[in-house]
C-alpha cells in the first residue's frame, strides 16, 4: 500500500476511500487531517507520533488510542506515569463527533466483527471524515475535547486552547500555504491508508 | 544470561565513579558475576521437567487406561490406607515378582512417545520465542524510527517545528554509541498509542528493537535527560543480554500455560471423576490429586515469584549500567508515595514480590548503594530451594528403574550444583562486598535456614514424603535434617569465602570463588543425593527391621556373646543407616574438602602491610577500601591445634576405657572375631566420633572468627589423632596386660588392627566430621546465645553501649615471625599428606578378599513388619482379586489343573501297577506340579499372609511330591511312588481349601470391585479405572 501513501498523508489512492462513515463529500475534512494540522501547531514534539498513526486506517487508529494497554512489560523501564498527549484527545474527539453525525455512534458487534473480518483480509477501512457541522455540533466538539483533556491530565488552559483550536479548524478553510501546496495534487484532501 | 555484561563493567566503572553519587565506597556490582545467570537456568530447568512428568503421565494414562500398574501394586499387597512406605516396603518386598508384573501386563506406551511430545512443546516454545517479537513489532502497532522523515520534509531550517525523526534519529545513535552497541545496534520504532513515558526491548538472538512508547517520544524535548535515562536503561538490557532469556521464559512459560497445564487439568479432572467409582480407593485417590493440585498452583506462584525476582535483579543492573553511561540520577523519580499504614505496607510488600520491577524507592536508592544486589534474599532462597526440589523430584520419578537409573545420578548431582549454587553464589558476592566495605559479613546462617525451609516445603509439596492417605508425612521431625544440611554448608561457604577473599591476591576473585564452590557443590551433591535416595524415608519412618538385621547377624557372625544384646540390637538399627553412607569413599574426600582446604589458607606468610591485592582495586574501581581491608590477619591455628590436641588425649583415654572394658568379657581367641570384634568395633567408632564431636562444638562456641573452619580443622585433627591412637594401641595389643582385647600374645601386628582402622577410618573421618560440624553449629549457636545474654546484661547494667563489637574488631598483632610461618607450613603439610594418603588408601579398589562374606539377610527379614499394616478386608479383597488376575489365576489354575490330572489318572487300575503307564500318563503331570510350583515361588505372594503360607506349604509339597514322582518312575521305586500318590491326594484336598478361600478373599460381601490406586512410584494415587484386568 506504499504506492497509495503520498506525501503528508495526502493521496487519492484507487481505493474509493471517499465518503468515509460522515458521508462527506459536500464539504466535509478528514479526521486525520485535522488532527495532524492542529497536533502540528498545538504540541510539535508529538507529530511523530501523528505520523506513526497516519500509517494505519482510521479504525485502527481510534482501537490504538482508545485501548491504552497499560501491561507491565518485562525489560521495560517500569514507568506508569502517563504524558497527556493532546494527539488521542483530539482524534477521539473528532472521530466520535464525525460519527455521531453520521449516526453511528453505537459501535455494535456486526460493525466490529465487519471490522476485524476487514483487518484480516488486510483491506483499509473508509477513511473518517467530519461533514460541515452546526453551532450547536461544533459546541458539543469543543465540549467533548475538553473532556477528554481533562481526562487525559491537560492542563485547563491548554484543554482549552486545544479546543478553540479544533473548532477553528473545523470551520475556517486550512492555511493559505497549505492550500497553494495541495493546489498541485488536486485531491479530495483524503490520507491512504496504509493496509 | 545474567553474566552477560561482564565487559562493561570495568569500562563503565569509572565514570560511575565520576557520576554516580557518591555513598561510601562503590563495589562493582559485578564483582562476582550477576548472580541471575543460574536462577534463570533453574527456571527453565523447571519448565521441561513440568512439562516431561505432565507428558510423562498423561502419556501413561492413554497407554495404561485400565491401570494395570495399580493392580500389580495391589497385588504385590500395596495397601492404599497405608502411606508411601508401607506401599514401597510392599514393593521393595516383592522384589522381582513385582517387576515381572509390570512387565508382562503393564501396557506402556514405545519410550519415544513423551520424547516426541516433550520435543513437540520444546519445538512450540521455540516457534513461539521467534514469532513473540514479529508480534510485539508488527506495523499497526509500531511504526520505525529508521527512514525518511514523514513529516514535511520541505521544511526549511528557518521553520521553528521539530523534525522529528531526523532529530530524534541522532540522538539515538548517540547513545547507542554510549551503550557500546554500534557494532550491532539495534532496530527502534515507536509505539505512538502509548501513552506512557516508558519504553521497553523485544527481540530475539542479536535482532533487538527497542520499542519507544508515545508518551516518551512526545516529552524528549521537556525532560531530555528522563529521555536518555529510559533509553540508556533498554540499551543496557540489550548490552547485559537480557531479551535472550526473558523471552525465552516467557515462550517456556505460555507453552506450558497453554498446552501443558491444561491436559494436566483435564488429567486430573478425568481422575476425579474415575475415583468416585470406588468407595475403598476413591477417598486416597481424591486427597492424591488434591496434593497434585496444591503443587500446581504452588509451582505456577513459584515461577511468576521467581521470575519476577530475577527481573527485578536485572532492572536493578540495567539502572546502574544507565547510570554509568551518564544517565542522569534525576530520572529515577517514581510516582510520590504517601506514607502507607502497616497493614498496607505489608500489602505493598507482598504485591511488589510479584512485579518484575522494584519499587520506586527501592530503584532511587540503589542507584547510590546497590546493596541489594549483593544480599541474598530470603525468597530467592526460599524459592530456588521449593523449585529445585520438585524438580529433583520430578527427575526421580522421570527416570526411575535400572534402565534409566544411570542418568539419574549425574542429573541428580548436576541439580544439586545448581541449588548450591545459587545461594553459594549470592553468599560470595555479599561477603566480597562485606569485605571491601568494611561491612559485617553474611554468616551463612539465614541463607542455609532459609534455603532449607524451601527445600523442605518442596518435599511437602510432591507428597513422596506423606503418601496418599496424609496430608503431612508421619516423622516431619526428620526435616529438620534438610534444614541442618543447607545451614550447615551454607555457613562453611561464608566463612570459607571470607578466608578466601581475604587471602585470595590474584587479578579476579572468580577463581577462588570457583574453587571455594565446587567444594560446596560436592558436599551438598553428596548429602542432597543420599537424601532423595535413603534420607527422605526417614520421614515416614524406620525402613529396616533391626531384629532381622540382629537375627541375620547373629546367625552370620561367629561367637556370639550372651549378655550383649543390647549393644548387638543398637548395631542393627544403626547398621543400615551407617554402612551405605559410611562406608562411600566420596564422603571422605566431601570431609577432607572442608577442613583441609580452609588450611591451606593458613600456608600463605602475610602481612598487613602487603600491597593492595588486583582484584581488590578493579572491584573497588580504584577507590581505597576500608580501614582494615582485606588483608586482615587470620586468627592463629595455635587455639585449633590445642583443642585437638586436648581431643586426642580424650580419644585415646576413650580408647583404653573400651579396651579395658573390653577385656573383663574377652572370649576366647577364635570367638572374637565376631560379635566381639563389632562391639569393640562399635565402641571405639562412638568414642572416636564423640570426642571429635565435642572438640569441634568447643571450639566453635569460643571461637570468634571462622568457628566452624576452625572447629572442623580441630576435629579432623582429633580424628586423625585418635586414629593413629587406635592404631598404635591395637599393635601392641597382647602386650598390655588389662587392656588386652583382640590379641593374647604380645607382637608387634599392625596388620590386624590396620584392617579394624580401615573400616572405621571413612566412619570417623567421612561421617564423623559432618557429625562434628553439625556439632559445631551447635558451638556456634551457644555461642551467639551466650552473647547475646551478655549483651542484654551489659544493657541493663550500663545503658545500651555495645561492648563486645568493639573488642572484637581490635587489629591483631603484627605479622607472625618466620619460623612460625614453617612451623605453620609443616604441620598443614603433615596433616594434609597425611589425610590424603590415608584417603587414596581406603579409596583403592580392593579384590573380592577384603569383602565379608556373603550376609544371610533376606529382603522379607530386611523389611520391618510393623511398617506393613494388615489390610482392611476390602483392601484385601481389592489385592487378592488383583493378585488373581494377574497371574495368581493361572499360576493356581494350572497347579490345580496338574495335580488333578495325576489323580484322575490314579483312578485308572493299571496307575500302581504299571510303569510304562505312570512314565506316560502320570510323569508329565508330575513334572509339570514341578515347575508351576517353582513358577509360583517366584511370584508375587498371596497378599493375605495366613493364605500365603498355605500356598507355601503347598508349592514345597508338590514340589517334593513331583520330584518324588518323576525319581521314583525313573528309577522304579515303588514306595517312593506310592508316598508321592498319598502326597498328591492331600495336596489336592489342601489344594480346593485354598482356592476357596482365596476366592471368598476375593470377594468380600459382594462381586469384586475394579481399580486401585498407589501407584509405587510416587506414592500417589493413580487413576482408579478399572485395575487389574489381566489378559
Amino acid at each position: 500500500m506504499d504506492s497509495v501513501r503520498g506525501t503528508d498523508g495526502r493521496t487519492a489512492g484507487g481505493q474509493g476511500v471517499v465518503a468515509g462513515v460522515g458521508g462527506g463529500g459536500r464539504g466535509g475534512v478528514p479526521v486525520r487531517e485535522v488532527v495532524r494540522e492542529v497536533v502540528g501547531e498545538v504540541a510539535p514534539d508529538e507529530s511523530v507520533l501523528v505520523d506513526g498513526l497516519l500509517r494505519i486506517d482510521d479504525e485502527r487508529a481510534v482501537a490504538r488510542l482508545r485501548g491504552r494497554g497499560r501491561a507491565r512489560e518485562p525489560l521495560g523501564f517500569g514507568v506508569q506515569e502517563v504524558t497527556a498527549l493532546v494527539t488521542p484527545v483530539v482524534w477521539l474527539a473528532l472521530d466520535e463527533a464525525a460519527r455521531k453525525v453520521a449516526g453511528a455512534a453505537v459501535e455494535n458487534v456486526g460493525r466490529r466483527s465487519k471490522a476485524w473480518l476487514r483487518r484480516v483480509a488486510r483491506r483499509p477501512a473508509a477513511v473518517r471524515v467530519v461533514p460541515p457541522l452546526t453551532a450547536e455540533q461544533l459546541e458539543s466538539v469543543r465540549q467533548r475535547v475538553l473532556e477528554l483533556g481533562a481526562e487525559s491530565g491537560l492542563a485547563s488552559e491548554t484543554a482549552t486552547a486545544l479546543a478553540e483550536r479544533v473548532v477553528a479548524r473545523l470551520v475556517l478553510p486550512p492555511p493559505r500555504r497549505e492550500l497553494a501546496q495541495e493546489g498541485g495534487d488536486g485531491g479530495s484532501g483524503e490520507p491512504g491508508p496504509e493496509a | 544470561m545474567g553474566e552477560g555484561g561482564k565487559g562493561n563493567g570495568n569500562g563503565s566503572a569509572g565514570r560511575r565513579a565520576s557520576a554516580g553519587p557518591a555513598a561510601g565506597p562503590g563495589v562493582d556490582e559485578r564483582v562476582l558475576g550477576a548472580g541471575t545467570g543460574l536462577r534463570f537456568v533453574l527456571l527453565m530447568v523447571l519448565f521441561v521437567t513440568s512439562s516431561a512428568t505432565v507428558t510423562d503421565k498423561v502419556v501413561e494414562s492413554i497407554a495404561d487406561p485400565r491401570n494395570i500398574r495399580v493392580g500389580c501394586a495391589l497385588a504385590a499387597g500395596a495397601d492404599p490406607d497405608s502411606d508411601y512406605l508401607g506401599i514401597a516396603l510392599t514393593t521393595v518386598r516383592a522384589g522381582d515378582a513385582y517387576q515381572t508384573c509390570l512387565d508382562r501386563f503393564v501396557p506402556s506406551a514405545a519410550g519415544w512417545v513423551p520424547v516426541v511430545v516433550l520435543g513437540v512443546l520444546l519445538a512450540a516454545a521455540g516457534g513461539l520465542y521467534w514469532m513473540l517479537p514479529r508480534w510485539k513489532g508488527r506495523r499497526g502497532r509500531v511504526v520505525p524510527v529508521e527512514g525518511r522523515p514523514l513529516d514535511v520534509p520541505d521544511e526549511g531550517p528557518g521553520d521553528g517545528r521539530a523534525d522529528g525523526r531526523g532529530e530524534l534519529r541522532a540522538v539515538l545513535d548517540e547513545l547507542v554509541e554510549v551503550a557500546g552497541l554500534s557494532g550491532r545496534p539495534p532496530r527502534f520504532v515507536i509505539a505512538p498509542a502509548e501513552v506512557t513515558a516508558s519504553a521497553v526491548v523485544f527481540g530475539r538472538l542479536r535482532r533487538y528493537a527497542v520499542c519507544l512508547h508515545g508518551g516518551l517520544v512526545a516529552r524528549r524535548r521537556q525532560d531530555p535527560a528522563g529521555f536518555r535515562a529510559v533509553v540508556l536503561h533498554e540499551l543496557a538490557h540489550i548490552r547485559n543480554r537480557d531479551v535472550d532469556v526473558t523471552y525465552a521464559t516467557v515462550a517456556l512459560w505460555r507453552v506450558f500455560l497453554v498446552a501443558v497445564l491444561p491436559a494436566y487439568l483435564v488429567w486430573i479432572a478425568l481422575d476425579l471423576r474415575s475415583s468416585t467409582a470406588s468407595a475403598v480407593l476413591g477417598p486416597a485417590e481424591r486427597l492424591g490429586m488434591a496434593h497434585e493440585l496444591v503443587l500446581s498452583a504452588a509451582m505456577i506462584a513459584f515461577v511468576h515469584l521467581a521470575r519476577a525476582d530475577v527481573l527485578r535483579t536485572r532492572e536493578t543492573y540495567a539502572d546502574l549500567d544507565a547510570l554509568a553511561w551518564g544517565a542522569d540520577a534525576g530520572a529515577w523519580r517514581g510516582p510520590g508515595s504517601a506514607r502507607a499504614s502497616g497493614a498496607r505496607r505489608l500489602w505493598g510488600a507482598f504485591v511488589a514480590l510479584w512485579r518484575t520491577h522494584p519499587t520506586w524507592d527501592r530503584r532511587v536508592a540503589s542507584l547510590s548503594d546497590p546493596r541489594e544486589l549483593f544480599a541474598p534474599h530470603a525468597g530467592t532462597l526460599f524459592v530456588a530451594g521449593a523449585t529445585s526440589t520438585i524438580v529433583g523430584d520430578q527427575m526421580a520419578d522421570l527416570l526411575p528403574g535400572v534402565r534409566q537409573g544411570w542418568a539419574l545420578g549425574p542429573l541428580t548431582a548436576l541439580l544439586a550444583g545448581l541449588i548450591a549454587a545459587i545461594p553459594g553464589v549470592a553468599l560470595w558476592r555479599g561477603v566480597a562486598r562485606a569485605v571491601l566495605t568494611g561491612g559485617r559479613v553474611p554468616s551463612g546462617l539465614r541463607a542455609g535456614w532459609w534455603l532449607g525451609v524451601g527445600l523442605v516445603v518442596g518435599e511437602l509439596l510432591m507428597s513422596t514424603t506423606s503418601g496418599s492417605t496424609r496430608w503431612l508425612p508421619r516423622h516431619p521431625e526428620a526435616f529438620a535434617l534438610l534444614i541442618v544440611m543447607s545451614v550447615g554448608i551454607l555457613c562453611w561457604t561464608a566463612q570459607y569465602a571470607e578466608l578466601s577473599v581475604r587471602s585470595w591476591r590474584g587479578r579476579t576473585l572468580r577463581p577462588a570463588m570457583l574453587l571455594g564452590l565446587a567444594a560446596t557443590w560436592a558436599v551438598f551433591a553428596l548429602w542432597y543425593a543420599w537424601w532423595q535416595s535413603e534420607g527422605h524415608v526417614l520421614t515416614m519412618g524406620w525402613a529396616y527391621s533391626g531384629t532381622g538385621i540382629r537375627e541375620a547377624l547373629e546367625h552370620d557372625l561367629p561367637g556370639t556373646v550372651p549378655g550383649h544384646e543390647g549393644a548387638l540390637s543398637a548395631i542393627a538399627m544403626a547398621l543400615p543407616v551407617l554402612l551405605p553412607i559410611g562406608t562411600d569413599p566420596m564422603m571422605l574426600w566431601a570431609a577432607a574438602l572442608l577442613w583441609l582446604l580452609p588450611l591451606l589458607g593458613w600456608l600463605r606468610r602475610r602481612s598487613s602491610q602487603a600491597a593492595t591485592p588486583r582484584w581488590v582495586r578493579s572491584a573497588l574501581r580504584g577507590a581505597s577500601g576500608p580501614d582494615q581491608g582485606p588483608a586482615v590477619l587470620l586468627p592463629p591455628l595455635r587455639r585449633p591445634l590445642y583443642a585437638a590436641g586436648t581431643g586426642a588425649l580424650v580419644c585415646w583415654a576413650g580408647i583404653v576405657a573400651v579396651m579395658a572394658s573390653m577385656h573383663t568379657w574377652q572370649p576366647p581367641v577364635d570367638r572374637r572375631y565376631g560379635t566381639y570384634l563389632l562391639v569393640f568395633l562399635a565402641s571405639v567408632l562412638i568414642v572416636l566420633v564423640c570426642g571429635t564431636a565435642v572438640t569441634a562444638a568447643l571450639t566453635a562456641a569460643t571461637t570468634a572468627r571462622f568457628p566452624l573452619l576452625l572447629a572442623l580443622v580441630a576435629a579432623g585433627t582429633t580424628a586423625l589423632s585418635g586414629l593413629a591412637g587406635l592404631f598404635l594401641l591395637g599393635s601392641f595389643d597382647g602386650c598390655l596386660g588389662p587392656l588386652n582385647t583382640l590379641s593374647s600374645t604380645c607382637r608387634w601386628l599392625p596388620g590386624g588392627i590396620w584392617s579394624a582402622t580401615e573400616i572405621l577410618l571413612p566412619l570417623v573421618l567421612g561421617l564423623g566430621l559432618f557429625v562434628s560440624a553439625a556439632a559445631a553449629l551447635l558451638g556456634m549457636g551457644a555461642r551467639r546465645v551466650g552473647r547475646w545474654a551478655l549483651r542484654r546484661d551489659g544493657r541493663t547494667a550500663r545503658g545500651p553501649l555495645v561492648v563486645g563489637q568493639k573488642v572484637r574488631r581490635t587489629p591483631r598483632r603484627p605479622g607472625p615471625r618466620r619460623e612460625r610461618v614453617v612451623a605453620r607450613r609443616v604441620w598443614v603439610g603433615v596433616i594434609c599428606g597425611a589425610v590424603l594418603a590415608l584417603n587414596a588408601t581406603v579409596s583403592l579398589p580392593r579384590g573380592d578378599g577384603g569383602r565379608p562374606a556373603r550376609a544371610s539377610l533376606t529382603k522379607e527379614q530386611l523389611v520391618p513388619r510393623e511398617a506393613i499394616p494388615a489390610a482392611s478386608p476390602q483392601v484385601l479383597g481389592l489385592q487378592t482379586d488383583a493378585w488373581l488376575r494377574l497371574g495368581g489365576r493361572k499360576l493356581t489354575g494350572r497347579f490345580g489343573a496338574e495335580v488333578l490330572g495325576i489323580v484322575t489318572a490314579l483312578q485308572d487300575k493299571s496307575a500302581l501297577t504299571d510303569r510304562g503307564f505312570a512314565a506316560r500318563r502320570i510323569r508329565p503331570h508330575c513334572i509339570a506340579v514341578e515347575r508351576v510350583a517353582t513358577e509360583a515361588g517366584r511370584y508375587l505372594p498371596l497378599p493375605d499372609p495366613g493364605a500365603q503360607q498355605r500356598w507355601a506349604r503347598l508349592q514345597r509339597r508338590g514340589a517334593q511330591a513331583g520330584a518324588d514322582c518323576r525319581r521314583a518312575i525313573a528309577e522304579g521305586r515303588f514306595p517312593v511312588f506310592t508316598k508321592a500318590m498319598r502326597d498328591f491326594l492331600h495336596i489336592t484336598e489342601a489344594a480346593t481349601e485354598l482356592l476357596g478361600l482365596i476366592a471368598a478373599q476375593a470377594a468380600p460381601g459382594g462381586p469384586p470391585a475394579a481399580g486401585g490406586p498407589a501407584q509405587p512410584s510416587s506414592g500417589t494415587p493413580n487413576r482408579t479405572a478399572g485395575a487389574a484386568g489381566a489378559p
